[in-house]
């Protein structure tokens, strides 16, 4: 009985580290984006009450369980690699293929996002779904490579074992072109920043132009929650995990998702959107050979 | 009670305004712009989720529909100004607001709502009389679309109901479904109508844009331009109102908001400050050589903003500009070209 | 203890069972071609949690990422080539079902019939600790550069074979030499 009642609070810290991520995520890229910074943290609760009061609304033969489904769907996946993420000693849901299922979570987001934009039977949101996947090709192949770097260099797929393997010198610092892919791949997977496209605004918003309401609140919500939870995620991958002086390692873990969260949300707000096309060929002609060289430089490390 | 005054403070401290430009209003939406800059309130980029329907300049008759058909978008709880004085923009945003924050007025507007719009839940088939809704989708060749950008699949709370298959040769929902054409690829693709404007925001005011889609892909344009031709306004407060679209439109919003600050400094004959106008020129440059923006948006914008006395004539027929881009392509494409295109009524289609 | 958790593991499994079968018959049912993939997807879902009931859990984890993946990019295909489809309307997904439903009915008794029927010899020893490795050693150590090299040549081929079909490429967008600058919006077929 302890047991799950000690299951239950950790599920519900965790819960609240992800929404506390994504309230980081959204305010560094509005100041990313040129908001003021005070006015960028109050931003976030305003939208909650302001959308939790507007109505929601629906379109001709939208699909609506699919609709829903794909809007929804967001902010679980977020939590569920935010279970993932080791937290203390072990995550919530320990798995020694830890890295595998992160992996399979930002797949999810394929098939969520492509939802959202066909269940609303609008072309604003049709054209955003596809884009999205075109997207997609583009960032995922580089971001699966990038994950088998640290796998390779701890000998393990356990995100608690990969985050223990990294005592001296931290897997970003030296699998750089790993951990741009990882972070490009968040980008991705979170439709933010230069890969906003999917949302874009020439569109009137792309798969959210049709959305009002709790249905938007929760997407927008997803959106920073899969953001942070990715940069969560990258913690025990190539940040170390918990390790650092004086501080608990659970403190130190969210410390570290927290100013990566920042930072990277901050960059994605300061970059412009890149167009889908471009992002294709710099994901396949640039990103991916650099992440299989890296990959090479890992596997030469590992087996000296 | 307390903590529902202080939410419903708080759900209003920022309403979105949805701002469309009527034609003639352009001065209008510079002003209104200006004021949400100032008070910090972000515009809302799709009426499915605006507070505000900001209509700039005084409307025409026959965009009063197009008007009311992007008003019944707005979820609720809505306001609607019209702005026919620059002046009376903040004026005008403090009174919605005001509007906004009044939950019984909001609510009763929202049941009368529900009462005089037919809800899918609460129509039978034999209700609907299709002769009384507009819904555009079923006359093509009429004006009869206001919120253009959503095109034949949205209606918003409206729904024709569940129909009888068997009635009405595959139609869902009372919408043809497309034929079938060939691509630029010859690839046989869908083909969609896709109308863009005339009221619509970041957008000329009056221009009426019919797409012919394949897919993403423009095959056919035609434009054809609602109201009268625009007040004159100096030549450079129209370029750099080009630039601040066209950088919003393409998610800069720290170069749409310089932009925007070099126009009100247009607009009042004061000085710009030193450099900001060519640090934005770089900027969308290299906006261009990130393959962020087309190569022809940044050619223009560059051209427009440039030091040289004349003023092109606006002659670029719309049709051109936009045939054979993709869909997102032709917002910018109309942002960056606004004052170059040719502001007659009625332009002949281009062909493919 | 252990037989609560066998007894949930059981529950569990048929749970994945009757959704895996359920979707799968969804599939021909619904009018929609999005809902049919992806009642596919969650019917590989299911299968996927069965496999890891079974302690599989790498290949239950490998199995639904990439089905999740291939239904995702399947929806496009399906949309693409099923022409005026995407509206709910009622649609026809089978055709020669009766040839069709013959197959599967035979097919799915000879295998049921196989796994009920053989004598499955008794399990001598304990799995090893690590399953996962264990299963790649078992797949892969005597053949590991094949295994490593098939997976690369298979991304060029699927990759050549989509520029080789393509009518448009980059001698059409950087001329003959590849030295023009990007043409934008790309030409015409030359």
């Amino acid at each position: 009985m302890t047991e799950l009642l000690q299951g239950v609070l950790v599920a519900a810290g965790i819960a609240t580290a992800v929404l506390a991520l994504a309230w980081a995520s959204s305010a560094a890229l509005a100041v990313g984006a040129g908001r003021p910074a005070a006015m960028a943290l109050g931003d976030p609760l305003l939208e909650v009450c302001r959308l939790l009061r507007q109505r929601r609304r629906t379109t001709v033969s939208a699909d609506v369980a699919l609709w829903r489904l794909g809007g929804w769907g967001l902010l679980p996946v977020a939590l569920l690699l935010g279970a993932l993420v080791p937290w203390g000693e072990e995550a919530l849901v320990p798995t020694s293929l830890g890295v595998v299922w992160a992996n399979t979570l930002d797949v999810l987001v394929w098939a969520l996002v492509w939802l959202l934009g066909w269940g609303a039977n609008s072309v604003a949101g049709l054209v955003g779904g596809y884009r999205f996947l075109a997207l997609a090709l583009g960032y995922e192949l580089p971001l699966m490579f990038a994950l088998v770097a640290p796998a390779m260099a701890a000998s393990s797929l356990d995100l608690a074992v990969i985050a223990g393997s990294q005592e001296g010198l931290w897997y970003a610092v030296w699998m750089p072109a790993a951990f741009a892919a990882y972070l490009l791949g968040v980008l991705g997977f979170a439709v933010q920043g230069p890969l906003s496209a999917p949302a874009g605004q020439e569109t009137s918003g792309g798969v959210l132009a049709e959305l009002s309401g709790p249905d938007l609140l929760v997407v927008r919500v997803g959106r920073h929650a899969l953001l942070g939870a990715g940069a969560a995620v990258a913690v025990p991958l190539f940040l170390g995990g918990g390790s650092g002086p004086w501080l608990p390692d659970p403190v130190w873990v969210v410390v570290k998702a927290l100013v990566l969260t920042a930072s990277l949300a901050y960059l994605a707000g300061r970059l412009p959107v890149l167009r889908v096309p471009r992002l294709l060929e710099i994901g396949w002609v640039v990103v991916l050979p650099l992440v299989v060289l890296q990959d090479l430089v890992v596997a030469v490390v590992v087996v000296r | 009670m307390g903590l529902t005054q202080q939410l419903l403070g708080l759900a209003t401290r920022r309403p979105r305004c949805y701002v469309v430009e009527a034609p003639g209003g352009a001065s209008q939406r510079m002003a209104v712009e200006r004021e949400l800059d100032a008070r910090g309130w972000r515009p809302a980029w799709s009426p499915a989720s605006a507070d505000v329907l900001v209509v700039c300049g005084e409307l025409l008759p026959e965009l009063a529909q197009a008007a009311d058909l992007l008003w019944s978008q707005l979820p609720g709880p809505r306001a609607r100004m019209t702005v026919t004085d620059p002046g009376e923009a903040g004026a005008g945003l403090d009174e919605v607001r005001r509007q906004l924050t009044d939950d019984p007025a909001q609510r009763r507007a929202a049941r009368e709502r529900d009462r005089d719009e037919v809800s899918p839940r609460l129509a039978s088939h034999g209700d609907m009389d299709h002769g009384e809704m507009d819904h555009g989708e079923m006359d093509h060749g009429e004006m009869d679309h206001g919120d253009m950008d959503h095109g034949d699949m949205d209606h918003g709370d409206m729904d024709h109901g569940d129909m009888d298959h068997g009635d009405m040769e595959m139609a869902p929902g009372g919408i043809a479904l497309a034929e079938g054409a060939d691509d630029r690829d010859g690839l046989e693709m869908d083909v969609l109508t896709h109308p863009l404007g005339p009221l619509l925001d970041r957008w000329p005011g009056g221009l009426e844009l019919r797409l012919t889609l394949h897919g993403d892909v423009v095959g056919d344009a035609s434009a054809r331009r609602w109201g009268s031709r625009e007040q004159d306004r100096p030549f450079q407060v129209a370029a750099w109102d080009a630039v601040a679209t066209t950088l919003s439109l393409a998610g800069d919003e720290r170069g749409a908001h310089a932009a925007r600050g070099i126009r009100a400094a247009m607009i009042d004959e004061v000085e710009v400050p030193t450099g900001s106008a060519a640090r934005l020129r770089t900027r969308v440059a290299r906006l261009a050589a990130w393959s962020v923006v087309p190569d022809s948006v940044a050619t223009t914008l560059l051209d427009l903003t440039s030091e040289a006395d004349h003023a092109p004539r606006p002659t670029l027929r719309v049709g051109e500009l936009v045939r054979g881009r993709d869909l997102a392509d032709v917002r910018l494409l109309i942002a960056s070209h606004s004052p170059l295109l040719a502001t007659d009524e009625h332009e002949a289609a281009a062909r493919d | 203890m252990v037989e609560t958790s066998g007894v949930l593991v059981d529950i569990a499994f048929w749970v994945c069972a009757a959704v895996a079968v359920g979707f799968g018959v969804l599939v021909f049912v619904v009018d929609s071609m999005a809902r049919a993939t992806y009642a596919l997807a969650l019917s590989f879902v299911a299968t996927g949690g069965a496999l890891l009931l079974m302690q599989q859990s790498y290949l239950g984890v490998i199995v639904v990422l990439m089905m999740v993946m291939e239904m995702a990019v399947m929806a496009v295909y399906m949309v693409m080539f099923m022409g005026m489809n995407p509206a709910l309307m009622p649609m026809s997904m089978v055709h020669s079902h009766r040839w069709a439903i013959g197959a599967a009915v035979t097919t799915f008794v000879v295998l049921g019939s196989g796994a009920v029927l053989v004598p499955w010899p008794t399990r001598r020893g304990a799995p090893s600790p690590d399953v996962t490795d264990a299963l790649g050693r078992a797949i892969m150590e005597s053949h590991m550069l094949v295994m490593m090299i098939v997976g690369p040549v298979m991304v060029a081929t699927i990759v050549v074979g989509v520029v080789l079909s393509s009518a448009r490429t980059r001698y059409d967008r950087f001329g003959d030499d590849l030295d023009q600058p990007a043409a934008d919006p790309p030409q015409e077929v030359r």
